[in-house]
């Protein structure tokens, strides 16, 4: 291979199994210290900050648990600095822009706490995304920094974290409500695009299966996955991309605020945005700003459950339509589809999320009540914390790493036929998610 | 934002798997052995200019399979 030829990497070197290794061991780590008698030193050492408003009750906070901001550091720095290494990221420095993004998080979530900015719902993520994209767009960042920013692979480790706190009961009650909502609004919103993109605007049907998939099935992730299958030229990928990161950070701000102004509980609020957010990462972000748990929950449900998992099944019809409308070279037979697809493009992360629910699961059903809800306390309760601490790092990483500068280099066409797509998505998405499925989402507990 | 992978794979029972194999290695594809298939990678290669030449020489779609894979670049959300 050149040294300019991308080549797919072994399964050990992928972000997906480290975030899945990482997190799983964590909830492992959680729950045989909790079984070993050490649950409440574990709990005792997961840093949270408490709500304040006199900085006296935040030094004070910090200078009777140095320990466990150590601990925290120490922990992740440890396991990523491993993931790096296998992955082939520079571990020096990595590590060294871990620990600028750490403090920075330490920073935006002792301020996120302050009982001022809590009252204009400037908490910790919309702080984090703040200052990121301030800073990102103003300062030119050393590249030692750069390496740590790694949105994707923050997320992945949060979204399996998440697992652990969603029981499999949940999952199993909620998710064929998600995925039928999901779906309706995911086809409703890539034919959309794709007409718009192909009969208003006159753009390759590929490019419009892209713009199409970005818009209604998960962001990124699915415009990279569906250019893939639908064989779009690299460019096209990367408008599409550029449209998707545009929408998704505009979304952050306007679903959270819409939401409150339409009163909407929150797991009315999270689901909507599970259905009309376009990348995991930013919907996290919005969905967090809700400032519930139950958003969150919602929203995952909705995203990772009702979307995010069947972009491979989306890659397959898509790569059939390529070889046999949008390929085809007249009446010969078309090139053959590998039903492959579906495995090949399916985001791995996700059966870490399964597993992490299932074991939690499985661990509360196996011990009586009064050790559950010890559990609950001393196990879950930790780990919601340290997957909390994952999202603030993604909330940065996005901020630091989104450009103004680049995104606006798409032509108008494009953008034009996503902005339909938008325009069916949000409100389709608001009536399902208040109207016809609100009871649902308000039971998530 | 994104780099690419552009794979052709050829299956060596195909009747003008020679044929296919010259013409990729002209666009400038790395080509891997296999036993019973041959494997050709590009990352600047786009999957229609594929299609265009091997069509061009009268090769059906049905003698290969292309798979395309795209990965993001640092930084992108």
């Amino acid at each position: 291979m050149t040294s300019t030829t991308y080549a797919s990497p072994p399964w050990h070197r992928r972000e997906d199994t480290w975030a899945v290794a990482i997190a799983l061991t964590l909830i492992a780590g959680v729950t045989l210290a909790f079984f070993a008698g050490a649950g409440r030193l574990v709990a005792s050492h997961a840093l949270t900050f408490p709500t304040w408003s006199d900085g006296a009750r935040l030094v004070q906070t910090i200078s009777s648990s140095p320990v466990a901001i150590v601990a925290l550091f120490a922990v992740f720095l440890g396991a990523f600095s491993v993931a790096s290494l296998v992955i082939g990221w520079d571990v020096a420095r990595y590590a060294a822009g871990f620990a600028l993004l750490f403090l920075a998080s330490v920073v935006v979530t002792a301020l996120g706490s302050n009982t001022f900015l809590k009252q204009w719902q400037l908490e910790t993520p919309l702080l984090a995304l703040a200052l990121g994209l301030v800073v990102g767009n103003t300062v030119r960042l050393p590249h030692w920094f750069q390496t740590a920013l790694r949105t994707d692979f923050y997320v992945k480790v949060g979204i399996v974290l998440m697992g652990a706190t969603l029981p499999f009961s949940i999952i199993l009650q909620a998710g064929p409500l998600a995925i039928l909502q999901a779906t309706i609004v995911a086809v409703a919103t890539f034919v959309a695009i794709h007409l718009a993109a192909t009969r208003l605007f006159g753009l390759d049907p590929r490019f419009g299966a892209t713009l199409g998939a970005g818009g209604s099935i998960c962001g990124v992730s699915a415009a990279i996955a569906i250019g893939g299958a639908a064989r779009a030229e690299k460019a096209h990928v990367s408008v599409a991309i550029s449209i998707v990161i545009f929408w998704a950070v505009a979304m952050i701000f306007t679903l959270p605020a819409a939401s409150r102004l339409l009163g909407l509980t929150p797991g009315v609020a999270g689901a909507w945005i599970g259905t009309s957010e376009f990348a995991d990462a930013a919907g996290l972000a919005a969905a967090a700003s809700i400032g519930s748990e139950q958003a969150v929950k919602t929203f995952t449900l909705m995203k990772v459950i009702g979307r995010d998992m069947f972009v491979g099944v989306w890659a397959l019809i898509v790569a059939f339509l390529a070889v046999t409308r949008w390929d085809r070279a007249g009446s010969g037979k078309a090139e053959r589809v590998d039903v492959g697809e579906i495995w090949k493009r399916f985001p791995k992360f996700i059966i870490g999320f399964f597993i992490a629910s299932l074991l939690v699961t499985v661990v509360l059903a196996s011990i009586d009540s009064k050790a559950g809800t010890q559990y609950a306390k001393d196990a879950i309760g930790p780990l919601k914390t340290l997957r909390g601490w994952a999202f603030t790092w993604t909330f940065l990483s996005i901020g630091f790493t989104t450009r103004f500068r680049e995104l606006t280099r798409f032509g108008w066409r494009p953008f034009a036929a996503f902005a339909v797509g938008v325009l069916v998505n949000v409100p389709l998405g608001y009536w399902l998610s208040t109207s016809v499925f609100a009871d649902y989402w308000n039971a998530v507990k | 934002m994104v780099l690419h992978l552009t794979r052709v794979t050829v299956e060596r029972a195909s009747p003008r798997a020679v044929e296919i194999e010259l013409a990729l290695t002209g666009l400038g594809f790395e080509m891997r052995e296999e036993p019973r298939r041959v494997l050709a990678d590009s990352g600047s290669v786009e999957a229609r200019q594929v299609k265009t030449t091997l069509r061009a020489l009268g090769i059906a779609d049905r003698e290969y399979r292309i798979h395309v894979e795209f990965a993001r670049k640092w930084g992108v959300l």
